[in-house]
């Protein structure tokens, strides 16, 4: 596709041909010559550098609101001989799928400039997306373009490839005392949950085994036994944390996200302190827990929190679930 | 590669080889002086910086200084619209040059010099302008690519900086490096492209269809040639470059001696009078000889391209028939032998014949032209006009003031042919002494007057005839005409300077006289008798074939060269037309050019194979050197190469001298190390043969690394590994001879 100079630039090649006519001036016919030339040669190498350039795109996931995300392309030159000059790379879109409330902070399209690729080669770049809003978000078309050498046609190459990404809820930090303070200091579950493991906590006795340290022998049971025991200790036993979100319909949108963003905070928060977070979302009668401590096993909760489609009809009313452990509600003041 | 470093100088040979195409081709030395001085400075300012230290009103005063000298060099001339829009575009150039180097101004640089190129082309086409041409382009294709390269990463330091300001987004233009291999693929690619955009536009040149649409805009004024020829409309005395030494061949001219009797031959010191101009006002102000516009009377146009009137002359003189060929036209004239009877203009041109002065012009300017005079020669030189055009012509004259009407040339007229102008009646215009009376003043002339291109700068306020008469005795034809004229005027007798050329020098295997601009030439017609003009040459007729040549020098033998390829260029480029585009494609089938260029190439001799297999084997003989040439510097990049590849790896592992010894060592004790093996790789290669040399060896081959790689490395004693190496190579090497 022509350029705007390309249009000047094919407009003065022909009126240099005119000229040249015109005038039979033969220097002209020659200029001609070289201007015309200069078209063919710029679709030839243009042509053939764009052809031998493949994209990749990779995201670093996971993907939280209200912060960039950094997409990073592979950009492979795969001829042999041409190198590839001044090749732009540009994001058109991003288009989220679920309710957003935000917009991206940035303009698109988005641009990343590569001078230089040498031939057989390949080189990384990246370019940071706009903050997204929560919710699942589609990336759209990619394309590669480039007006080298002359800067008269623009090739482009689109890759139409739509990616799907889930953005979670945007996380704040909060605070160790605030966290303690809402969420109580925390203490272990009952004694039927206990396991052998790895804790300091003392669970049985059995059997000197041949492999034992002697450090483990208990040995004062060991005498009173008659034979070498083992000390066996308890698993640790996780600290648990439950976070009900209330939605209520009645409350403005941006207050519900801003909740949203708080229950994610705290299950990340206590995640990273160790915690087993479970999440109560009563209106949407939603309810998980995880498994595990730890943050990976808080992402899912964090999935869960991205898919609340605060569109959707929400139940007017629900109750307040009820709870063995400690737990965070997020309401309303009034509530 | 410092990618703006580069841009800097690029852009700026650019702009400067554009100018000074624009400069050569307008001739315009102001231009090129001013170009000079703002290019480099320009050059040294930007080339640590993107941002000007100019403020913007200084910038805007010379937009303006430049808007102005635009509107002033409009003369209303359609011929000056393109020298004086392309001077100001040079000074537009100038002040871009002098911007922010912003993407959008570096653009609208490089367009402007595109479009400055193209005002070039349009105002001359000769050869210089065709070498800038071919110079201009990889420039200006390296500029635009470095552009572009450049564009993107400014536009992308901008939005990533979030600011269009220069002054932030300079430091990363500045520190943007490109890889060598990214310096190599730009040459590698300007070059191969400029090869193959001069083949492309070769062959559109060859292939566009000429005299297609000729003129359909209206006609515009031709650009300079360079064919100029040395003769001109006018003779202007006193100057000194009036003379023109080129070689450029102006007329080929064939002669056939008498028409009637085509067996005989022209002897071959003969030499013809080709006229082109009869002047017969001189202006004593100006100096100048000039054609009288006064009496057009005696001119009649003919539109069929043949002219023919036998004339009135008192004896049956020999016909002979001159066929000329003008390979490019200058101007409108027609070279004719003093007295044509009959002209014949090949694809019947219009032309203008004026009687009187034996004289013609086309009517309308044509690229070239052949055309066949029949004219009566005769010895005595001398032809009787038709009488009816005479009387306009002498009660012109009668009615101007004889500018030679000086006492000085009238005494010296007296002295040298007293008695003949003593019986001269002074009220009649002619007398019968008339004739010998001239002759008298044309010998007195050759013994008192020398021959020479280089005459004596004339006072200037001084009449130049009579100082080369009394004072300097010294000039060229010109001189030796207006003298003649001038004292056959002071004594009453009709006189006119004659404007054209002398064919003296004989090309025997063109059978041609090859007429150069060098042989430019001037002489003079007498009046002897009612309608009589005497046509008579008082410049020294032995030696002017010889005076006309220059003398041979070494720059005069390079002026050759470089007229040589000036001709070559006039005549493939300057002079391509639809007869030699058809000759290229329809003259000889492929295998007939083939064989005769197979031909000539073998035989050395291109006298069989005609004129165009003589072009083409030159034109392979120079692609054969063009092919030497290029493979003898692709050879010598080799070399370089290798030699620098060798340089670089050397030196670094053999600047220690311990190292060097423990080499010597290792191949004493028979376990040299191969040139392309990494030193550490050579001690687990001997690993097993000579475990502690190699323990030694490995010490020593790291230390040399280190001193080689690292700068801030601390030398450390290595004489004892060194002698370790020693001791252990003995033991280990006996141990093995032992074994073996």
């Amino acid at each position: 596709m022509p350029t705007r100079v390309g249009i000047v630039y094919l407009s003065v090649t022909v009126f240099i041909g005119v000229g040249a006519v015109n005038a039979q001036n033969n220097l002209l016919f020659f200029l001609f010559g070289i201007s015309l030339a200069a078209i063919l040669i710029s679709g030839f190498i243009s042509g053939s550098m764009m052809m031998g350039i493949k994209v990749q795109r990779t995201i670093q996931t996971p993907v939280y609101a209200k912060s960039t995300v950094v997409c990073n392309y592979t950009i492979k030159n795969t001829n042999r001989f041409i190198p590839a000059f001044a090749i732009t790379l540009t994001e058109h879109k991003l288009a989220a799928t679920t309710n957003a409330t935000s917009k991206p902070t940035r303009r698109f399209p988005l641009h990343a400039f590569i001078p230089y690729i040498p031939p057989d080669s390949e080189l990384t770049t990246k370019i940071k997306l706009p903050s997204p809003p929560r919710g699942e978000l589609t990336i759209d078309k990619l394309s590669i373009t480039s007006t080298f050498p002359f800067g008269i046609v623009t090739k482009a190459i689109t890759y139409t490839n739509q990616e799907q990404l889930l953005v979670r809820p945007a996380i704040h930090p909060i605070a160790p005392k605030a966290f303690s303070n809402a969420a109580g200091a925390g203490r272990s579950t009952t004694e039927d949950r206990r396991r052998k493991g790895q804790g300091l906590e003392f669970y049985a006795l059995r059997e000197f085994a041949h492999a034992d340290s002697p450090k483990q022998v208990a040995w004062k049971a060991s005498a009173r036994a008659g034979t070498l025991l083992t000390k066996q200790h308890a698993s640790p036993t996780p600290k648990t944390l439950t976070v009900i979100l209330m939605l209520e319909p009645a409350a403005e949108h941006s207050e519900l996200e801003r909740r949203i963003e708080s229950a994610a905070s705290y299950i990340m928060t206590a995640a990273a302190k160790n915690y087993q977070v479970a999440l109560e979302v009563p209106h949407f009668a939603l309810s998980s827990k995880t498994t595990n401590p730890g943050t990976r096993a808080a992402g899912a909760l964090l999935d869960i929190l991205a898919l609340i489609d605060l569109s959707a009809q929400l139940a007017a009313t629900a109750p307040l679930p009820r709870t063995t452990g400690p737990s965070i509600t997020l309401a309303s003041s009034n509530a | 590669m410092k990618l703006y470093t580069t841009y800097n100088t690029v852009i700026t040979l650019t702009v400067l080889v554009g100018v000074l195409a624009f400069a050569l081709a307008a001739r315009s030395i102001s231009t090129a002086l001013i170009a000079l001085p703002v290019v480099i400075s320009a050059f040294l300012l930007f080339r640590k910086s993107l941002v000007t230290p100019l403020p913007r009103w200084t910038l805007n005063i010379l937009l303006l200084a430049s808007l102005l000298s635009l509107i002033r060099g409009f003369t209303g001339e359609l011929s000056e619209v393109v020298p004086v829009v392309g001077q100001y575009i040079a000074y537009l150039q100038f002040i871009k040059l002098l911007e922010s180097r912003t993407p959008r101004d570096q653009g609208q640089l490089i367009a402007l010099s595109l479009i400055l190129t193209i005002g070039s082309v349009l105002t001359s086409v000769t050869l210089d302008m065709g070498i800038m041409l071919i110079i201009y382009v990889p420039i200006v294709f390296t500029a635009i690519v470095l552009y572009q390269v450049l564009s993107g990463i400014y536009k992308e330091s901008s939005a990533r900086l979030n600011t269009t300001d220069t002054n932030l987004i300079a430091p990363v233009l500045l520190n943007e490096y490109l890889p060598a291999q990214a310096t190599r693929s730009t040459r590698r690619l300007v070059a191969t492209s400029t090869l193959a955009m001069l083949v492309i536009a070769g062959g559109v040149f060859v292939l566009i269809p000429r005299s297609v649409g000729e003129g359909f805009l209206g006609s515009l004024p031709q650009p300079r040639s360079r064919a100029v020829t040395g003769f001109n409309e006018s003779i202007r005395l006193g100057s000194t470059t009036n003379i023109n030494e080129s070689q450029a061949t102006v007329l080929e001219v064939k002669v056939i001696a008498d028409i009637n009797n085509p067996i005989v031959i022209t002897p071959p010191d003969s030499r013809f009078l080709l006229r082109g101009s009869v002047l017969d006002y001189y202006d004593k102000k100006s100096k100048t000889w000039t054609r009288a516009t006064s009496h057009t009377s005696d001119t009649i146009t003919i539109g069929t391209g043949t002219f023919s009137e036998p004339p009135d002359t008192p004896a049956q003189p020999t016909r002979t028939r001159f066929s000329i060929n003008i390979p490019i036209t200058t101007g409108r004239n027609i070279f004719l032998p003093w007295w044509t009877v009959q002209l014949d203009i090949k694809d019947n041109h219009a032309f203008d014949f004026t009687r009187r002065t034996g004289t013609a012009s086309l009517k309308q300017k044509k690229r070239s032209l052949n055309y066949t005079a029949t004219a009566f020669i005769d010895q005595a030189g001398a032809f009787r006009v038709p009488q009816n055009f005479e009387s306009t012509y002498l009660n012109a004259q009668s009615n101007q003031p004889n500018p030679f009407l000086d006492t000085r040339i009238q005494d010296l007229a007296q002295s040298i042919a007293p008695n003949l102008i003593a019986e001269r009646d002074p009220a009649l215009d002619t007398h019968p002494n008339d004739r010998r009376i001239a002759q008298a003043f044309v010998s007195y002339l050759e013994q008192t007057c020398r021959y020479t291109l280089a005459p004596p700068i004339v006072p200037a306020d001084r009449d130049p005839i009579v100082y080369f008469l009394f004072t300097g005795r010294e000039g060229h034809c010109e001189y030796f005409a207006s003298a003649l004229a001038a004292l056959c005027r002071s004594v009453g007798i009709h006189a006119r300077v004659v404007a054209g050329y002398v064919a003296t020098e004989y090309d025997d295997q063109a059978n041609a006289y090859i007429v150069r601009e060098r042989h430019a030439h001037a002489w003079t017609d007498v009046r002897i008798g009612e309608g009589i003009w005497l046509e008579l040459d008082p410049s020294p007729s032995e030696s002017l074939a010889s005076l006309h040549k220059p003398a041979p020098t070494v720059l005069s033998k390079l002026r050759d060269f470089i007229e040589a390829i000036d001709m070559f260029w006039i005549d493939s480029v300057v002079a391509f037309d639809d007869q030699r585009q058809a000759d290229i494609f329809t003259q000889r089938s492929e295998d007939q050019w083939i064989d005769a260029v197979t031909e000539a190439l073998e035989t050395g001799s291109t006298e069989d194979a005609g004129e165009g297999a003589s072009r083409i084997a030159a034109i392979a003989q120079a692609i054969a050197i063009a092919l030497a040439l290029l493979s003898f510097f692709i050879l010598i990049r080799l070399v370089i190469k290798r030699v620098r590849t060798n340089q670089s790896q050397l030196p670094a592992l053999a600047s220690l001298p311990e190292y060097s010894t423990a080499l010597s060592l290792l191949k004493e004790a028979g376990f040299e190390k191969p040139a392309t093996t990494p030193p550490l790789i050579h001690a687990d290669d001997i690993q097993q043969a000579a475990p502690t040399s190699a323990i030694h060896f490995r010490q020593i081959a790291i230390h040399n690394y280190s001193a080689s790689l690292d700068p801030m490395h601390m030398p450390q004693p290595m004489q004892h590994h060194l002698d370790c190496l020693k001791d252990a190579l003995q033991k280990e090497r006996f141990q093995n001879d032992s074994r073996s």
